[in-house]
């Protein structure tokens, strides 16, 4: 007996549901062996405006982030997403991507914001005048210029090699850098400052003329001259030598002095300057930074050349172990010698200068002398006061991130990745259908076993209806 | 503990020789000023005065400077251009009219000189530290037996006259004529009841403190 021509149709079914069965089951030995890595990675990308951006509000920023993460994820939470950032965000934006990054989720950026690398710093000048050194580097020739503006508007403008600086006489804070869409700033605070200096010196020319060029330079000089064994002129509201209250004692005879008063003065902080013959107080060699071994004549004339320093007598000075030699001048004997050497004592700094008549700069040097006098004693006293240290969130507006945005967020981040890594960058997803039903198929392990025993069932109850086993 | 006491460079005083006028009208007034900062300071002291040339950029190493006469006075377009630099870098011209006359041609001619170079004198008040630099003059400059001798304007001229930079005095003019009641040889202050060279020590010690 012949068994009957099964129906076509009927055969095509039970290889559908057999390759059905076979499908479901290579699935599931896909899905158990794909590595985790690749199955954790889904591809978000996110674009945030540049309201997002510049937004200084966190809640807003938090908000406009996790419904972005929620929307591109799904039901499942990313484990990396993209960020086209259109400009540079502000450092609450950085820091929450720094936070997401660090949290797990691995923060990646398209870099939209056409901005450059660009720091900015402003540091205080050691000295009672309030002034302030700026340094900027960003942009180059081929950008758009250095831009410096304070809270009173622009200050000047810089396109040369992308490094500009300025000493600024007050800024009203804060300080901002840009260069086209990148910007920095800090807000400047300058630190308290002591502005009184106390000056121990026979009266003289070189004792009138130091006071008045500190006093131009805008500090407070008090003084004691002994003009005979009775009688004393006083400069200024002398008081008790104590750092408290002055910044700097400078000497410049080898005279009668408080010797351990001073010397206490420098280990509690103070500054000390030691110039000319004060370099010869032998009861302060032990704090001296510099051995005055002989006295050297000025040569003559060179107070109107461009080094009216050598028109000056001076002691030729040996530097200690340890101390610092801050300038040199060429000596008489042909090679350089320290004029200006400075050394840690306690907490507080001594500075050696060599010159014994400085006035003779200001008086009979050429017209720039004054301003170069005072200049040099300016810088004298810069070298002995010091700057105290201010906390860095007094100068950088509560983020010191600011002071260079754009390098912030790359230290935070790492650097932009190509925009074409990016993909179709889809307003909110671009993620493949394939990924989508695995990661469907992945939160649902029993649905594929479900397919497999029915693919299978049906195919074994087509066969056994028609009589086949 | 204390250091050895040593010296400074001494003062120098120097008077200022100029184009025009008698310039040197006071030969005894700076061995007496000189006299008067020895006896009674213990500031370093050149025995000699010294004469520099107001055209001369030598002056700028006399920050203290003296100038007198009688006769009209005219610089020239050098010694205005020293004398302004002079006053510029701190230096402090003392100018005192010998003729004690407010109509005189020194007076005159001085003073348009001294603004011309320096700017307006002004009345220095008599309560400037100055007048107690060392000894305290408690009614501003002292009087001279010059003033009311029948020369001059016989008036006494209660007050001086300053420019002053930065605080400080840059030029200092007087009618008193203190080149006159200075210039006598030191050894005849035996003979004098108060020394009237006292001023003379307060505006050295002036210029070299202030």
């Amino acid at each position: 007996m012949r068994a009957p021509t099964p129906n076509p149709a009927r055969l095509l079914l039970e290889r559908a549901l057999r390759t059905v069965a076979w499908l479901a089951l290579a699935t599931a030995m896909y899905l158990a062996s794909r590595p985790a890595g690749q199955r954790d990675q889904p591809r978000t990308v996110l674009r945030w405006s540049v309201t997002d951006v510049a937004d200084s509000s966190a809640t807003a920023l938090v908000a406009s982030l996790v419904r972005d993460v929620i929307a591109a994820a799904g039901d499942t939470q990313p484990r990396r997403i993209t960020v086209e950032l259109p400009a540079v965000p502000t450092s609450r934006a950085r820091a929450l991507l720094g936070a997401v990054d660090g949290a797990g989720i691995t923060v990646q950026w398209i870099d939209r914001t056409q901005a450059s690398g660009l720091a900015l710093s402003a540091t205080a000048v050691a000295g009672p005048s309030g002034a302030v050194d700026v340094r900027a580097a960003g942009g180059g020739a081929a950008s758009p210029p250095l831009v410096l503006r304070d809270g009173g508007g622009l200050l000047d403008s810089s396109q040369s090699t992308g490094r500009a600086g300025w000493r600024l006489a007050s800024v009203s804070p804060p300080l901002r850098a840009s260069v086209g869409a990148s910007e920095a700033r800090v807000a400047v605070a300058t630190p308290p400052f002591g502005r009184r200096v106390m000056l121990m010196a026979q009266p003289g020319w070189e004792s009138k003329f130091t006071a008045a060029a500190l006093e131009e330079a805008g500090w407070q000089v008090d003084g004691r001259y002994l003009v005979s064994p009775r009688t004393a002129v006083t400069l200024g509201a002398l008081a008790r030598l104590d750092s408290s209250r002055y910044a700097v004692v400078v000497l410049l005879d080898s005279m009668s002095v408080d010797v351990a008063g001073i010397m206490r003065f420098v280990q509690q902080g103070g500054g000390l300057v030691l110039s000319g013959d004060a370099l010869r107080i032998p009861a302060l060699a032990s704090i001296s930074p510099v051995r005055a071994t002989s006295s050297r004549g000025a040569m003559a004339g060179a107070l109107l050349t461009e080094s009216p320093q050598r028109g000056l007598d001076a002691w030729e000075l040996v530097a200690g172990r340890g101390a610092s030699v801050v300038q040199s001048a060429p000596s008489d004997h042909g090679h350089v010698e320290p004029v200006l050497v400075a050394q840690r004592v306690g907490a507080g700094r001594v500075v050696a200068s060599a010159y014994r008549n400085s006035w003779r700069w200001r008086m009979e040097g050429t017209d720039d002398g004054a301003a170069e006098h005072r200049a040099w004693w300016g810088g004298v006293l810069a070298l002995a006061a010091g700057v105290p240290v201010a906390a860095i969130d007094s100068l950088a507006e509560g983020f010191p991130g600011d002071a260079a945005p754009y390098a912030d967020l790359v230290a935070r981040l790492g650097g932009p990745i190509p925009a074409d890594s990016g993909g179709a960058l889809a307003p909110v997803v671009a993620r493949t259908a394939f990924a989508v039903l695995m990661d469907r198929l992945r939160a649902a392990p029993g649905l594929l076993f479900m397919i497999i025993a029915l693919a299978l069932l049906g195919e074994w109850a087509s066969r056994r209806l028609r009589g086949q086993r | 503990m204390s250091a050895a006491i040593s010296v400074t460079d001494p003062f120098v005083f120097a008077t200022a020789q100029y184009e025009s006028g008698d310039w040197d009208s006071a030969p005894m007034l700076p061995a007496n000023v000189i006299d008067s900062i020895a006896r009674y300071t213990s500031l370093p002291v050149r025995p000699q005065g010294i004469t520099v040339p107001l055209s001369s950029e030598a002056v700028f190493a006399y920050p203290l400077l003296f100038l007198t006469g009688h006769l009209p006075v005219r610089f020239t377009t050098r010694e205005a251009d020293v004398l302004g630099k002079y006053l510029a870098r701190g230096g402090l011209l003392f100018v005192d009219d010998h003729n004690h006359d407010v109509d005189g041609a020194f007076h005159k001619t001085v003073r348009e000189e001294i603004r011309r170079v320096a700017g307006p004198l002004v009345p220095l008040p008599n309560t400037h530290e100055l007048y107690r630099s060392f000894f305290v003059f408690e009614n501003g400059p002292p009087t001279t037996s010059h003033e009311m001798n029948g020369w001059g304007d016989n008036l006494v001229h209660e007050q001086l006259d300053a420019v002053l930079r930065n605080g400080r005095i840059a030029v200092l003019y007087s009618s008193k004529d203190y080149s006159s009641e200075w210039s006598f040889h030191p050894d005849n202050k035996r003979f004098l009841s108060v020394d009237n060279t006292k001023f003379a020590v307060n505006l050295v010690v002036y210029a070299l403190t202030r």
